[in-house]
């Protein structure tokens, strides 16, 4: 390959990297969010992690 | 000084919301599970925030802005054979479902359930020696980006270290893994958005550009600048060893925590499936910052480690620069917690207590705490916060005095091979090639480290080392192919040889999801 093919295709490259990384950043944040708020509250009731994870189960 | 009270009010917020945040996550620690996996309960969208978080340390961002600062466009193959490989493990769950259905929450506890205690222990001395090294610059890299970004005086380079280690060592000694959990959301969070708004910047600054900087790497490095394989420093050996490296890298114990931590093998290969769409951006991005470091200054004879941050603090504006702060702060944190974390129960579950286990005979059965006869869940974890301190010290000392053979991506990658080489043959060999027994273990793993042992130590003294070993102690591509080709071929070598003698134990993955 030449070298301006290599530019062109370094191009293509990042900015599909980019789209890709703050689509996904952007859906996991706001599907995790509800998770980080569950362990928070647990944390406060001074529940172990081992029985969250278990009552989550469970429900 | 490159910034305003409102930046650093920003960080201040962050970094106490954090300590609180730690504080809380104390209640829930109640045994050596919840400390090291979370009670293996993260959900599936919680494991893909917390590994990109993990992958995406501040010293990745350093690390990969110096490969484009030095290299130009090329290093974007990294990201390339990244994205293959995450994509092919988050298909076919390869390691990752099988290692999380035996329950394990360190990859030398493998060893014992598919080898023996002996195995264990020296898998686990090595991947301490492996992971400790690996993580030495850690810190260092960490500090030069806050002096850099901050402007601050370059000497005072170490005291920022030493304040940034005592932060994460309290947050870690709190809460463990759930601590760490909870940084890398806000990391996560923090830093994409930094990511987004510093790129943004740079493709819009006068001086920078896509143009501009594609102009900058032609000028300073020619086109080898973005022929990765005309490229000396890259090459097919490279591209090779990353595309290798990126299969076996999974077993890294800081990465292979999350999908340890997830609530089902199933769970696992997905979260491997989601976030291979992030790793291309995780590389790229920093290594766009590098290029675009090069082209502001227009001097490649820079320390790039101090480049890239400079650049940053003077083109951000007030309030976008606190944010990438708090985010690249959130990133030194979210890195160390976890690699803090992760090695010191490396060190405790497969070093100190096997040989607690070994002492006291016991049985080699692991208990419903998951223990294994050594130490009690409890001293585990007293044990565990201890070693976590002890790394954090090793770590300024080490940062304060090592200077670097190569660039830091590097060491990080000849350091990490250490540990890579041999678990071509213990991990991924064991769990899917039915005659893997314990000499081969054994042989796998002293093999396979010896090639990247051997390049750090004669690297400092090649006068010593005769002519046609050279290659092995000045090229840092050919050693970790080599190691990782010696590490396979001992394990297929010495297994064949010696099944009758050591037959091999089986492990069963009929009801795995």
């Amino acid at each position: 390959m030449d070298v301006e093919t290599w530019k062109t295709l370094w191009q293509i490259v990042f900015i599909a990297a980019s789209v890709l990384f703050y689509g996904i950043v952007i859906a996991v944040a706001y599907k995790a969010f509800g998770d980080v708020v569950k362990m928070i509250r647990n944390m406060a009731a001074g529940r172990g992690a081992s029985e969250a994870a278990a009552d989550s189960d469970r429900t | 000084m490159h910034l305003s009270w409102i930046d650093y009010a920003i960080v201040f917020v962050y970094v106490g919301g954090t300590i609180v945040a730690g504080t809380l996550a104390r209640g829930a620690i109640k045994g050596i599970s919840d400390f090291l996996v979370a009670g293996r309960g993260l959900k599936t969208h919680m494991a893909v925030a917390t590994m990109v978080s993990t992958g995406l340390g501040l010293v990745t961002v350093m690390y990969m802005a110096e490969e484009g600062f030095k290299y130009g466009f090329v290093p974007f193959v990294f990201g390339l054979m990244a994205l293959i490989t995450t994509v092919i493990i988050g298909r076919t769950g390869f390691i990752v479902s099988r290692l999380r259905h035996l329950q394990v929450m360190t990859v030398p506890e493998f060893y014992e359930l598919k080898y023996t205690r002996g195995v264990r222990l020296l898998g686990g001395i090595i991947l301490t020696l492996a992971g400790t090294l690996n993580m030495g610059l850690f810190p260092i890299l960490g500090s030069k980006f806050v002096v850099g970004f901050t402007g601050l005086d370059k000497e005072y380079v170490n005291y920022v270290m030493i304040g940034m280690l005592l932060i994460v060592v309290f947050y870690t000694l709190m809460g463990g893994m759930v601590s760490v959990v909870l940084t890398d959301f806000a990391q996560f969070v923090l830093l994409s958005l930094g990511f987004l708004f510093g790129t943004y910047i740079i493709l819009n600054h006068p001086q920078l550009g896509w143009d501009n900087l594609v102009q900058a790497v032609q000028v300073h490095k020619g086109d080898v600048g973005f022929d990765p394989i005309a490229n000396p420093g890259y090459g097919i050996s490279m591209i090779l060893f990353l595309f290798c490296v990126g299969l076996v890298g999974v077993v890294w114990q800081p990465e292979m925590m999350r999908p340890l931590s997830a609530e089902s093998p199933k769970v696992a290969r997905r979260v491997f499936w989601i976030a291979a769409g992030t790793v291309m951006g995780r590389a790229m991005v920093p290594m766009f910052w590098g290029i675009a470091a090069l082209a502001y200054f227009g001097n490649p004879e820079l320390d790039p480690h101090y480049a890239m941050p400079e650049m940053l603090g003077k083109i951000l504006p007030i309030g976008i620069a606190g944010l990438l702060m708090a985010g690249m702060f959130a990133a030194f944190m979210s890195t160390h917690d976890s690699y803090l974390l992760a090695w010191s129960g490396v060190i405790v579950r497969d070093v100190v207590s096997p040989i607690k286990a070994m002492l006291a005979k016991s049985g080699g059965e692991r208990e419903a705490d998951g223990t294994w006869g050594g130490l009690s869940s409890e001293r585990e974890i007293y044990w565990t916060r201890a070693i976590v301190v002890i790394l954090a010290a090793f770590l300024a000392i080490f940062g304060a005095l090592y200077q670097l053979p190569e660039t830091a991506f590097r060491f990080m990658y000849v350091t990490g091979t250490i540990y890579f080489a041999g678990c071509v043959g213990t991990v991924a060999l064991g769990l899917y090639w039915k005659k893997a027994n314990t000499p081969g273990a054994y042989c796998a793993l002293i093999l396979g480290a010896l090639v990247p042992l051997n390049f750090l130590i004669m690297n400092e003294n090649q006068h010593l080392v005769p002519e046609f070993l050279l290659p092995l102690v000045e090229n840092s591509n050919l050693v970790g192919i080599t190691s990782l080709a010696l590490g396979g071929l001992a394990m297929l070598v010495v297994a064949s040889l010696t099944q009758r003698s050591h037959p091999p134990r089986p492990l069963d993955f009929s009801n795995m999801e």
